[in-house]
């Protein structure tokens, strides 16, 4: 009898190291050192592009507590107001770290904030999840990746927008004013604000157009991020014969070009990057539909281009009543994500979390926008319609729906010239 | 023709702008900075009626309320606020300047930070010259004109008008025919903050106003003011001109103008303030206290 005793003790005992040896099921889980893991947000949560940043990150805290946290640790999410601007976004930083000791922080917008972060993560030493579409932080990364392993990027750089524009949404308009104008070369402008993503799509808008036998660069110009007038750009435009705007503009002032364009019937159809920032909705508010149907813009994260995507797109609009903005799919991966890493390695120390986030793929059913969810060397989201984030160009139509036109899985309809500016240009 | 007849259309738009804070500080000697905040208050307000009202709700009386809540908000701000502390011009500046960014703050929490759109009265574009400008343009340059014209009828023909003038020019010589200063210099608030509610009200289709919107309608209100002469309501109109005509130029004529554009106004203010204080056309004295 006490030989079967120490005989099932000391099975007890092997299995137990077994146990710890190939790690343990899911669902008998180690805790973890704490049983709350503390995330901040820092963000513009003034505007409205912060406030869909914050969102994403409380929908998908509340889905991973209701499931039961992570190893049981339930997610806390603290919030700092960064204004959209480097100075602010560091003292956001600052207060999330060193007041409120979060864990990691997510957060958009800018890319003026997102460099801001990727320096305090290197000095802090804590993984941030957030923004930046300029590539010049892909650099700095290439340049020093010990010193900047801590920053993970979850949008795409410039440099994969201006290769969807350039290498997919151009040809898609082109190919409509030549089939549908009857005409073999099709007048460009480009015009982009000063952010520092828009700076590098400029350039290579230019210099693709410029390669391009088909196209004419007729007008380039640069304008302020709140500029409100564009009146006299505008008959520039028209005296050079332009058919269609290539943009890249992130802020009011690309609501307000679309707006004024419409305003002044310039026949010339606007294309790019441009009012992405918020909800489709805010836009159609913003410019109204019939100037919005002038406007196909290359969009990321706000429309349910996938199964999964529309689902949380329709959850989203139970809970806050409202049309979701690209930014709340932002946040919603990066928590996710940092959510998964912790998972791995069971740990909430920065330097094991940086190394399971390499090691992190969310599958569509557990990110938003993504076939899959991962990091690529750069720290960067993985972009590709096939099997990363997906990229799409949508136009609105004059009765306010949205056609998305890229990519083709999805696609809805062809590109639609209005009928008066098809007219215009036939007559000449 | 696109400089010259987009710049004047700009440049009568920065002179409504501008006219309302010109006769404030012509008259009572002080600077308003809360007077960009009447306009930018009407077109909230007008925004918020429209939206609570529902579409049907008339555009008019959306107006008529929204003005009659900036007026209302102009003539607290200067009973309250600015007379009992008129003579005191820096703490005016302060003050005035707390008031506008407590403004900002509140339109903020209330509405968020991105600019708001009100309809266009008058809606598409008109050609002129060639030029395509949308209507709503030539809209504002009428009331810019109209108001202008108003004013002028106003202070040269009723008696009021006498007295805000007489206490714009000759302080002294009101006070001693027994003239109620701090009457008239209400009554220029009252009239600042009409010009100022119906600009708002009118312009807020072209220039979406937004909570940050006051401090570049106080850059350009100060850079026509300047340029037209501290306290000198008239050169509004062919100092707005000047202004707008020269935005339009280096927007399209000198590269990447479209960034700098907004520069030239506080260009302005700085070469003028630097040789001629008192601005281009205003004259000598004109500070000297009501």
């Amino acid at each position: 009898m006490i030989r079967s005793k120490n005989f099932f003790i000391t099975l007890g005992v092997l299995a137990a190291f077994a146990l710890c040896s190939i790690g343990f099921p899911d669902g008998i889980a180690l805790a973890l050192e704490r049983n709350v893991i503390k995330i901040g947000v820092a963000s513009g949560l003034k505007r409205p592009t912060g406030l869909a940043s914050l969102q994403g990150a409380e929908m998908a805290t509340k889905e991973i507590n209701d499931a039961g946290g992570v190893l049981g640790a339930k997610i806390q999410l603290f919030t700092a107001d960064t204004e959209q601007t480097a100075p602010k976004a560091t003292e956001a930083i600052e207060k999330l770290y060193y007041t409120d000791k979060v864990d990691t922080i997510v957060g958009a917008y800018s890319s003026e904030e997102a460099t801001a972060f990727q320096e305090q993560s290197a000095k802090l030493k804590i993984n941030i999840i957030f923004h930046g579409t300029t590539s010049i932080m892909d650099k700095k990364y290439k340049a020093d990746p010990e010193k900047y392993k801590y920053y993970w990027n979850y949008k795409c750089s410039d440099l994969h927008y201006l290769e969807h524009v350039m290498g997919h949404q151009l040809d898609l308009f082109v190919s409509a004013f030549k089939k549908q104008l009857g005409i073999d070369k099709v007048n460009i402008a480009i015009v982009t604000d000063v952010a520092l993503w828009a700076e590098t799509i400029h350039v290579g808008y230019q210099e693709g157009i410029k390669a391009r036998p088909d196209c004419k660069l007729v007008y380039t110009g640069k304008i302020a991020r709140d500029s409100v007038d564009f009146s006299a750009e505008l008959t520039e435009m028209r005296t050079q014969g332009v058919q269609l705007i290539l943009s890249a503009m992130g802020f009011a002032a690309g609501y307000n070009f679309v707006k004024q364009t419409y305003d002044v019937r310039l026949p010339a159809m606007i294309s790019g990057i441009n009012g992405v920032s918020w909800s489709t909705s805010e836009f159609l508010k913003a410019v109204g539909v019939d100037a919005a149907a002038y406007n196909s813009s290359l969009g990321q994260n706000s429309l349910p281009t996938t199964p999964h995507t529309a689902q949380l797109v329709k959850k989203y609009e139970q809970i806050y009543g409202g049309v979701s903005a690209e930014d709340v799919g932002s946040t919603y991966n990066g928590v996710k994500a940092y959510a998964k890493a912790v998972e791995i390695v069971r740990s909430l120390d920065h330097d094991k979390v940086q190394m399971a986030l390499k090691k992190v793929r969310l599958p569509e059913r557990e990110a938003w926008n993504c076939k899959e969810f991962w990091f690529d060397d750069t720290h960067r989201v993985h972009v590709s319609p096939v099997d990363g984030l997906i990229l799409y160009t949508f136009q609105f139509t004059p009765n306010g729906d949205v056609n998305i036109l890229i990519p083709t899985e999805y696609k809805k309809g062809d590109i639609l010239i209005p009928g008066w500016m098809v007219n215009h240009w036939k007559k000449k | 023709m696109n400089t010259l007849v987009n710049g004047a259309l700009l440049g009568l738009a920065y002179s409504l702008i501008a006219v309302g804070m010109a006769l404030i500080l012509g008259v009572a000697k002080i600077f308003d900075l809360v007077y960009a905040s009447y306009y930018t208050l009407a077109a909230y307000v007008a925004v918020m009626l429209i939206r609570w009202m529902g579409p049907n709700f008339p555009i008019w009386l959306s107006f008529i309320i929204a003005g009659t809540v900036a007026v209302a908000f102009s003539l607290a701000t200067h009973k309250f606020l600015i007379l009992p502390i008129r003579k005191q011009g820096t703490a005016v500046m302060v003050l005035t300047l707390a008031v506008a960014m407590v403004i900002q703050e509140l339109l903020i929490f209330k509405e968020g930070s991105e600019p708001i759109y009100l309809p266009p009265m008058l809606k598409g574009a008109i050609s002129i010259l060639g030029v395509w400008v949308p209507s709503q343009k030539f809209l504002v340059a009428g009331i810019s004109i109209g108001i202008m014209g108003s004013l002028w009828l106003f202070l040269s023909k009723t008696k009021l008008g006498l007295a805000i003038r007489v206490t714009a020019e000759q302080p002294e010589a009101m006070q001693l025919a027994g003239g109620n200063i701090q009457r008239i210099c209400l009554s220029a608030a009252l009239l600042g903050g009409m010009v100022a509610a119906i600009g708002g009200l009118f312009l807020a289709p072209i220039f979406p106003p937004h909570p940050y919107a006051w401090l570049d309608l106080l850059i350009i209100a100060f850079a026509v003011i300047v340029l037209g002469g501290l306290g000198n309501i008239w050169g509004c109109l062919p100092a707005g001109l000047i202004l707008g005509i020269s935005e339009v130029a280096v927007a399209i004529n000198i590269p990447f103008g479209g960034i700098i554009k907004r520069s030239v106004g506080l260009l302005i203010i700085m070469l003028v303030l630097l040789f001629r204080p008192m601005g281009l056309l205003g004259v000598q004295g004109w500070e000297e206290e009501a």
